[in-house]
């Protein structure tokens, strides 16, 4: 056994030390973050107060030039409007807060709206240059910046070429949620919609197919395109939601191609394609069809 | 000789409890790490989700609500108005009466104005007998569908829930909960986005004591007054926001909230619907899914998302509390025993390789651990060999780190939900934070540790869990002037 030296003692005495110093100093800076926190949480909320105050007091100072240029638009044949819009450019100009609000505030108000008055807030933003504002987001590094710029632009029906051919480029985005809401979008603008299901490589989701379906129940249904051109295409999810649709949407011409469908190689297409048939053939029986009967 | 094996046995004690806190530090702080990103990722994507477009679909799959009921005759009625005006189109609700004693099931033949039926019941999973399947007259109430049979446990009134139900997907919900109007569009999510098999979802559970309840549906959200509760309005925060999160966006999830839950129903009755064997059966029901389809060689996914989507009564007393934690602790251990093959078996993955090791060293074992802790301490204590200064700065390091993790967890729900909007009611939080190491955590400490005591002497009984009830909720605040947030 070995005997304890005293400058062994006072080695150990001093790592003990050490030791203890290095766990009050760690407990110090656990103790510090935790009050770091506390202060973020403090001041967050001071901050969200002040910016929801700031917004509220900007909304309705805008809300009042909005009126007055399209009321005096009407009485002097846009001279004061003129005015008015430099005005309210002059004013978004101060900061993004200025012209985000300004943006939304003419957004919220076009979807109140139908008919002359939804125009002329579609033109005032136009002349606000609100539109180039909103286009500029779609090249953002944040993603959800890029979705927003998709929103306003479909939202305010700037369906201009640009516009067009900035979106489209965007249906091939890494991020799932921006590539999707540019094909929604290109589903509204496009004389050609869902022209990107040809190109599609990844397989549609659930949640996908039923957005997608959400959207065609709002089109005029002249335009919802007949889903036979989608059944020979190689994406097999793309092939289940054409003939989803087509039974949906009753599609009776699309008859045809749908049995050939039976012969898919997949199960599943072959599963849908007989579901599909017979609902689009239990629809059309004479004793369903009183006219026929 | 006994003298070198005492420090030899301090010194391993010591090293291996400083190594053992050090990892599960680590690992708290990571995993706080992933799911702050995935709540901010989240926040941020659900600004662009319009909801209605799966309300209105007509491709949205349909749900069974399976609701067990033993002995709730004083809230069953006001939960199930509240649940047949859910926001989902495509649903039905399937109340499981597991036989019982008190007017449960009178209440609700007489209230929604039930006749029996004879549906097609599919055996899919043994149960105990089915005496009747009642529906009701009223088209008003068509959702609804009441099954009554003999006494088998919750496991067993969920699989005969499983049994009748003929939906695509089944939700699971304590009875005694109260779910958000848009609580089934917002699980459904997930399961409609995932490119691969999603089997299971959860969503945030949070302490319902001291909010407002009208007619069964949630209608302010106050810090419960008590401070159990609050003590167990914090940890929820914390095991929901910080843990369960990072989980699943690792996909390493192995549980599912008893509470809320939404499932596949083919994968649940493939896997062998819930074990009656068990007092754990959320979390064994999720390991044998996973362990399912890893076996079959299928991808899949079980996720949990952010949004506060079932609010429930917690224990409002300690002799509660203690049932309810010694249970929990008995269903972890009754589970990780069951799934013993998982354990770092490189075949199923990460739930074999971090999963299943995480819960076992750091759910299991840390009562354990901490309990030979203390036991070591006091005899240190006892004996006269405590370095007070070092003892002090370990403990304040504990301590310290404790408090860190609530504060983060209260960061989660400030940058998430923001449910408790008051100054005040942060405020308060703040103080439970500091307290709770103090005055909770050694609460359940010891029901853990009697609980797996328990367990290895064999009792297996659920534990009585006495409700106040909602309705009491109401009663405290119109005695009390609501202050506006």
């Amino acid at each position: 056994m070995t005997t304890t030296l005293p400058a062994n003692e006072s080695l150990m005495a001093l790592t003990a030390y050490s030791q203890t110093m290095v766990y009050f100093l760690v407990a110090a800076l656990l103790a510090f973050f935790s009050l770091i926190m506390i202060f973020i949480l403090y001041v967050r909320r001071i901050m969200i107060n002040a910016r929801d105050k700031k917004i509220q007091a900007l909304q309705f100072s805008f809300q009042y030039l909005i009126y007055e240029a399209l009321v005096e638009s009407q009485a002097t044949q846009g001279k004061a409007q003129q005015l008015i819009v430099e005005k309210l450019k002059k004013e978004a100009c101060k900061s993004s807060l200025h012209q985000q609000t300004l943006a939304d505030l003419i957004i919220n108000l076009k979807r109140n709206f139908s008919g002359d008055a939804e125009k002329q807030f579609v033109q005032l933003y136009h002349l606000l240059h609100l539109s180039q504002y909103s286009l500029k987001k779609l090249r953002a590094r944040r993603w959800d910046v890029r979705v927003k710029g998709i929103r306003e632009l479909v939202e305010m029906k700037q369906d201009h070429l640009d516009t067009q051919l900035a979106i489209t480029n965007l249906i091939t985005d890494k991020n799932p949620v921006v590539a999707q809401e540019a094909q929604m979008a290109s589903i509204v603008m496009e004389n050609t919609p869902l022209d990107f299901l040809y190109h599609l490589q990844q397989p549609l989701t659930a949640w996908h197919e039923l957005s997608l379906h959400h959207l065609l129940l709002k089109l005029d249904p002249k335009l919802v395109p007949v889903f036979t051109p989608w059944l020979s295409s190689s994406n097999e999810s793309v092939v289940l939601f054409s003939l989803k649709m087509i039974a949906y949407f009753e599609q009776q011409q699309a008859c045809g191609q749908v049995v050939q469908c039976l012969s898919h190689p997949a199960a599943s297409v072959r599963e849908e394609a007989s579901c599909t048939l017979s609902r689009l053939t239990l629809r059309h029986t004479p004793e369903a069809n009183p006219e026929t009967a | 000789m006994k003298a070198i094996l005492f420090e030899l046995a301090a010194f391993v004690a010591e090293h291996v409890v400083f190594f053992y806190a050090t990892v599960i530090g680590f690992s708290y702080l990571s995993l706080a790490i992933v799911s702050f990103f995935y709540i901010r990722s989240y926040i941020r994507e659900i600004r662009f989700i319009d909801y209605n477009a799966i309300l209105s679909s007509p491709l949205a799959p349909p749900i069974s609500l399976i609701i067990p009921m033993y002995n709730e005759a004083q809230t069953i009625i006001d939960s199930v108005r509240s649940l047949l005006s859910l926001r989902y189109n495509n649903y039905d609700i399937i109340v499981v009466n597991d036989g019982s004693k008190d007017h449960s099931l009178e209440k609700l033949i007489e209230y929604f104005h039930l006749i029996p039926t004879s549906p097609m019941v599919s055996h899919q999973i043994a149960t105990k007998t089915v005496r009747g399947v009642y529906r009701s007259r009223s088209k008003a109430f068509r959702r609804l569908i009441v099954v009554d049979k003999i006494n088998g446990g919750k496991a067993d009134a969920l699989n005969a829930g499983i049994n009748i139900s003929q939906n695509k997907l089944i939700a699971t919900l304590d009875a005694d909960s109260i779910l958000a109007p848009d609580a089934l569009l917002k699980m459904v999510k997930p399961y409609l986005q995932s490119h691969e098999q999603v089997i299971a979802t959860g969503g945030v559970v949070r302490i319902a004591n001291s909010c407002t309840i009208e007619d069964g549906n949630l209608v302010k959200v106050h810090l419960p007054s008590s401070f159990l509760a609050r003590f167990q309005a914090l940890e929820y925060l914390r095991v929901f926001l910080l843990s369960r999160l990072a989980w699943s966006k690792l996909n390493g999830l192995l549980i599912i909230s008893g509470a809320f839950g939404l499932f596949d129903r083919q994968v649940v009755i493939k896997a062998g619907g819930y074990s009656t064997e068990t007092v754990g059966e959320d979390m064994e029901l999720v390991v044998r899914m996973r362990k399912y389809m890893q076996d079959c060689g299928l991808k899949y996914k079980v996720c949990y998302i952010p949004d506060p989507l079932c609010w429930t009564e917690s224990p409002s007393t300690l002799k509660i509390l203690g049932r309810q934690r010694n249970r929990w602790a008995r269903g972890t251990a009754e589970t990780l025993y069951r799934h013993r093959g998982l354990f770092f078996n490189p075949r199923y993955g990460l739930m074999g390789m971090i999963s299943y090791p995480y819960w076992f060293f750091f759910e299991f074992l840390a009562p354990f651990v901490e309990a030979t802790g203390l036991l070591y301490f006091s005899w240190l204590a006892v004996t006269g060999r405590i370095e007070w200064m070092h003892f002090i700065s370990l403990l304040s390091v504990v301590y310290t780190f404790a408090v860190l993790l609530s504060m983060l967890a209260l960061m989660a729900e400030e940058f998430s939900y923001y449910k408790y909007a008051k100054k005040s009611d942060t405020l308060k939080l703040i103080a439970t934070a500091f307290l709770e190491p103090v005055l909770y955590h050694p609460v359940l400490l010891f029901h853990a540790l009697k609980g797996n005591i328990e367990l290895l002497i064999g009792k297996k009984s659920w534990g009585e869990m006495k409700r106040k009830g909602f309705q009491e909720n109401i009663e405290e605040h119109k005695s009390k002037p609501a202050v506006s947030s």
